[in-house]
């Protein structure tokens, strides 16, 4: 017994050590490739985040004071032409459906989030992203119950505004998106909440069949950035006004 | 007897073993369980917010050129001024669907399908619902199309495609089987992407329902024609 003591104790160590390496692997590799990240990795991507959006936010702003300012030249200049005056309201009027304007209004926000991943089988692909279509289908929802500018993540919805699914992202405008997914609306706040909440209707389907979870918060004030792309026309020509 | 030295070892080794395993698992201060999901999605939200900056630059630099534009325009000369705006108003008209519009695009026929049922099966399987028509115009769209229209009725930034029995209701006007559909811009491509072997169109005739799409060198879309008055929006 004495004589194999050293083999028993090193047999017992290479069971811990083994023991070790196992846990260590089964906590960073898993089924999600993601795994343990260091904070400040993660924080990084955050912070980057926050800075691209601050420069964002710079640029808009130079874009309201020239557009102020621009604002201000055609006042000056229309002032006692009636004619003037009169296209500088249309301007405006036309803008404004063309969806090139911020507006505000009362409505809903809407913010869908993907279903918590649990550690077993950690969702390695978005579920509201694979089905977009949930998407395009609240849109409709919204629009059918008056909204009358709606806008996902930033991305005002005009009458060019696509959600297709491209490789792995989901363009809006072209733009590349990510969930969280909020959905702002302005219009009637009841009537959207209610057509959205209906039994058997697009939220509890969306909460139920995928699990994904949907807030709808009321408020009385909904602010929605303009489309914010330069818009041109390729193909479509005016027809010829007789 | 166990040698002082070994247990010694065997001890440190023990300790050693603990300490990575309890490492790998509680050492959140500087560890975060982040899904491989979080990330990415972290990073497409950098990306959009980055492709936004980049279009919003565009537009500060026609706004900058737009306002030199006024600016070196006399005040005195009243018809260049009216000109400018009137083309400013075109502009914006022509987006919010003012204007009849023609040019090169597809026409597409959706009609209900005429084969006899499975037994058992859903009706529902050969009948095109508002879902379809929705599809079929977000895939226009992402191909690029300018102007579009079902049965007439131009599609706009509030249009609305619900079902309602028997009938679809588009921007408040009821309309009934068979579907055409306009669209104006690159025909060639939005063809492509319409009858492309995983398109949904390829799915609706797959289910027995008619599914046509052909090329046109001249659609013709006419403006939209309800009211727009808004009621709860304000320009903030």
């Amino acid at each position: 017994m004495k004589k194999y003591g050293g083999i028993i104790l090193v047999g017992f160590l290479a069971l811990i050590i083994g023991l070790v390496i196992s846990i260590q692997i089964s906590t960073t590799q898993g089924t999600d490739p993601g795994g343990l990240i260091p904070l400040a990795k993660a924080q990084g991507f955050e912070v980057e985040l926050k800075k691209v959006r601050a420069e964002k936010e710079v640029i808009l702003q130079e874009l309201n004071t020239l557009e102020a300012k621009m604002e201000e030249i055609k006042k000056a200049s229309s002032e006692g032409d009636t004619v003037a005056a009169e296209l500088v309201s249309e301007v405006d009027k036309y803008k404004m459906s063309a969806g090139l304007v911020d507006v505000k209004g009362p409505g809903v926000t809407i913010t869908i989030t993907d279903p918590v991943a649990d550690d077993q089988y950690g969702e390695a692909y978005s579920v509201i992203m694979y089905n977009y279509e949930l998407l395009l289908s609240l849109v409709n929802k919204l629009k059918e119950a008056g909204a009358e500018a709606i806008s996902i993540n930033g991305q005002r919805i005009i009458s060019t505004t696509e959600i297709s699914l491209a490789g792995d992202n989901v363009n809006i405008n072209a733009v590349p998106t990510a969930p969280p997914y909020v959905i702002k609306g302005i219009g009637n706040a009841d009537t959207i909440e209610a057509t959205l909440n209906i039994r058997f209707g697009i939220v509890e389907q969306m909460k139920s069949r995928y699990n994904l979870g949907v807030e709808i918060k009321k408020s009385e004030e909904v602010l929605i950035s303009r489309y914010s792309s330069v818009l041109v026309f390729r193909y479509a020509k005016p027809e010829k006004v007789q | 007897m166990i040698k002082p030295k070994i247990l010694f070892i065997f001890i440190i080794c023990f300790i050693v073993g603990f300490t990575l395993s309890v490492q790998a698992k509680m050492i959140n201060g500087q560890h975060l369980f982040v899904s491989a999901k979080a990330i990415t999605d972290l990073k497409t939200s950098i990306d959009s917010e980055l492709k936004d900056t980049e279009k919003v630059q565009k537009l500060v630099d026609e706004a900058k050129i737009a306002l030199k534009d006024y600016k070196t325009t006399k005040p005195e000369d009243a018809a260049a001024f009216i000109s400018k705006l009137s083309k400013e108003r075109d502009l914006y008209k022509m987006i919010s669907g003012g204007f009849d519009l023609r040019g090169p695009g597809v026409i597409v026929i959706i009609d209900d399908g005429t084969r006899d049922l499975f037994e058992g099966e859903d009706p529902n399987n050969v009948l095109v619902h508002d879902a379809d028509l929705l599809i079929i115009i977000n895939e226009l769209k992402s191909a690029g199309a300018e102007a579009i229209a079902i049965n007439g009725q131009r599609i706009v930034d509030a249009s609305e495609i619900a079902c309602s029995g028997y009938t679809v209701r588009i921007n408040g006007q009821f309309f009934a089987r068979p579907f055409k559909i306009e669209a104006i811009g690159d025909s060639a491509r939005m063809l492509a992407i319409l009858v492309a072997p995983e398109s949904y169109g390829a799915l609706l005739k797959d289910y027995g329902l008619t599914f046509n799409a052909v090329i046109s060198d001249d659609v013709s879309i006419s403006k939209y024609t309800e009211n727009t008055t808004y009621k709860y929006m304000k320009k903030s």
